[in-house]
């Protein structure tokens, strides 16, 4: 069995399923003339079903390879990276949230220590306070108190 | 003729002056720059590199986000080359081919050789496609002119199967991702009818999931993640490569000018394809080569007609892809549905009246790319010492920018943090993609074209009141819809095979 092609089909077709059940009974079908909200959907909905049901069940046949195993680390620092910039942008200001996700960001990997992050976060404070804030003048705060 | 030619003059003139204007000219500057450097960078490709822009573009004239996104997208295509050349690694995929000639000559000493040769095949492609363009534009536009809603369903699916069929190894993972994509395409506020529709309540959504968002997350975010682990350190020698070293012996150029056309020729057909293009196009013209070759058994040991033809393939490719996306508004990739939503965002609507309605951004465009094919020019060749030493950079100075700028990019579009969080949520999802092998171009494009495809399926059929006949009655119509069956069908076969081939 070919786990990779499993849940890829798997993914698509219950996607599918769920986007023409919902779109065929809470949304306007209409008529062929007169199109309510609902058709297209419907129509893209149960196209997704099918096809996802064919990778799904030709997955079934096939011994092959399966899923890679995924980059915990990078998935999670990175993430986590995006999240702490998104807290600190507006009560912090511009330059404490690059600070912030750089240090996250750099962990995803060994190749820097976390002291390593301080120059490239006043690097990428610098590009940006000139691109962003001089370059195209966007309102920005650079820094600022939350209290 | 005489009339056609008077009109393309004046057409230049207007371009030129658009073109030359301080501004266009300095963002033309940036997109070149810009795009020569992802491109030398292995592991970023053009797709990154438009998505982290495409927020710049919004506070731009429309003119100049197009001249600037144009510039990173055949930029990249130049410097990729350094990269397949020195490191035998594609700096991004349209330079695959480059490597099964270009690192042996590396090896033998012959970099710079090769360098200078790519760059000048590079120019010369781009060039002739873009008189290619010049060309066919206006004759396209006229054809298309007469297209109603049943001609623009019929050839927007047709786009969308070739795109995601053809040059994918999997067929049916492209067109589920396509299927996927115009879901995505209809979260919102339906145009028609004021209908809130996948929106789960969220009030962020009622003007549909924005475009940066899902390009950010799939292609920026996801690719980060992807990558940071998988580099390994560059071993590229710090030696100096001297403008001397660089100049092509009497026996290369004598070799230039065969390689060179063939490549460009082929290029700027696949090109102006949908699904086809830069990659398949070099591998195309690489094949080609060794078949005319006196002596086929020099390939892949350093000949320089295998440098050569890819390279003036891929970056001629990069110009005629613009054909279909700028006159009929049906894009052939991924990268130029981003080019398509970038004119959208400033309330361009594109199609074949884009060149009636907005002369001035259709042929400045295409007179930037003159320019910008020549600024590469300098920037490839005398400046090549700096771009050898920006290859050195290590990958995990990099993503932490990529990053910020994505996620600087996002809120800036509406200051909203919410955008960001929908990043993060498209990062993952386009991290998932990967694993399961999905491809997220399919998806984008898919989400680009699905609003265009659901507006014109339900006006023809308006128009025909609900007869599914109007797409095969009339001709043009049904040509796509013949051809489009024809490329299933195709696929449907190579998937049966595959299947069997993989069972016994």
């Amino acid at each position: 069995m070919d786990s990779k092609d499993l849940a890829a089909g798997g993914l698509l077709a219950s996607v599918g399923l769920y986007a023409t059940v919902m779109a065929a009974t809470t949304y306007e079908i209409g008529t062929f003339s007169q199109m309510g909200p609902g058709i297209f959907p419907t129509i893209v909905g149960s196209l997704l079903f099918g096809v996802g049901l064919v990778i799904l069940i030709s997955a079934l046949r096939r011994p092959r390879a399966g899923i890679p195993v995924p980059e915990y680390r990078s998935l999670g620092f990175v993430l986590l990276a995006l999240v702490l910039f998104a807290l600190s942008v507006r009560s912090l200001g511009l330059v404490p949230a690059i600070f912030l996700m750089t240090a996250a960001a750099i962990r995803a990997d060994d190749k820097v220590s976390l002291f390593g992050s301080v120059p490239i976060a006043v690097a990428l404070s610098i590009l940006s306070i000139l691109v962003f804030r001089i370059g195209l003048d966007l309102p920005f705060q650079i820094a600022r108190w939350p209290f | 003729m005489i009339e056609f030619a008077s009109i393309l003059a004046e057409n230049i003139a207007l371009g030129m002056r658009a073109a030359l204007s301080p501004e266009n000219l300095f963002y033309c500057f940036v997109g070149v720059l810009f795009g020569k450097f992802i491109g030398v960078l292995p592991g970023l490709g053009p797709l990154v590199g438009i998505s982290i822009l495409l927020p710049v573009t919004f506070h731009l004239d429309p003119t100049a986000a197009i001249v600037m996104l144009s510039g990173i997208y055949y930029g990249s295509a130049y410097g990729g080359s350094v990269a397949s050349i020195l490191l035998n690694i594609p700096g991004t995929p349209v330079n695959a081919v480059t490597c099964l000639d270009g690192y042996p000559m590396a090896r033998q000493g012959r970099a710079g050789v090769a360098l200078f040769i790519t760059a000048i095949a590079s120019f010369f492609g781009a060039s002739i496609g873009i008189i290619f363009m010049m060309l066919f534009s206006p004759l396209i536009v006229s054809a298309a002119l007469e297209f109603g809603p049943a001609e623009y369903a019929s050839m927007i699916v047709l786009g969308l199967v070739a795109a995601s069929t053809v040059s994918t190894g999997a067929p049916a993972r492209g067109i589920a991702m396509v299927l996927l994509g115009l879901l995505l395409g209809i979260a919102g506020s339906d145009v028609q009818t004021g209908v809130m529709r996948f929106t789960f309540g969220q009030l962020e959504l009622v003007e549909g999931i924005p475009l940066v968002v899902v390009a950010m997350g799939l292609f920026g975010v996801s690719e980060v993640i992807h990558s940071i682990r998988q580099k390994g350190e560059s071993r590229v020698s710090r030696r100096d490569i001297t403008f001397r070293s660089m100049l092509p012996s009497r026996d290369d150029m004598r070799r230039f000018k065969g390689p060179a056309v063939r490549g460009t020729l082929l290029g700027s057909f696949f090109g102006a394809l949908p699904g086809t293009g830069g990659a398949i196009a070099a591998f195309m013209s690489y094949a080609v080569e060794q078949k005319v070759a006196e002596d086929p058994s020099r390939f892949g040991k350093g000949a320089i007609e295998g440098v050569i033809a890819p390279e003036a393939a891929n970056n001629a490719a990069d110009q005629t892809a613009f054909i279909p996306t700028l006159t009929l508004g049906i894009p052939g990739s991924a990268v130029m549905a981003l080019m398509l939503a970038a004119l959208m965002i400033h309330g361009i609507s594109p199609g074949p009246q884009l060149m009636t309605n907005e002369p001035e951004l259709f042929w400045g465009v295409l007179m930037s790319f003159w320019i910008g094919n020549l600024m590469l020019l300098v920037l490839s060749i005398p400046l090549i010492g700096i771009w050898i030493r920006i290859l050195l950079i290590p990958y995990h100075y990099l993503y932490p920018a990529i990053l910020l700028f994505a996620a600087i990019g996002v809120y800036t579009l509406n200051n909203s943090v919410f955008d960001i969080y929908l990043v993060i949520l498209f990062g993952g999802i386009g991290y998932l993609f990967r694993l399961l092998d999905l491809p997220p171009a399919s998806l984008l494009l898919g989400f680009v074209l699905g609003p265009m495809l659901e507006e014109n399926f339900r006006r023809a059929m308006l128009f025909s009141r609900g007869d599914f006949g109007v797409f095969i009655e009339r001709p043009i119509s049904a040509a796509f819809v013949a051809i489009t069956g024809l490329l299933l069908l195709i696929n449907l076969l190579r998937i049966g095979r595959t299947n069997r081939s993989a069972t016994t």
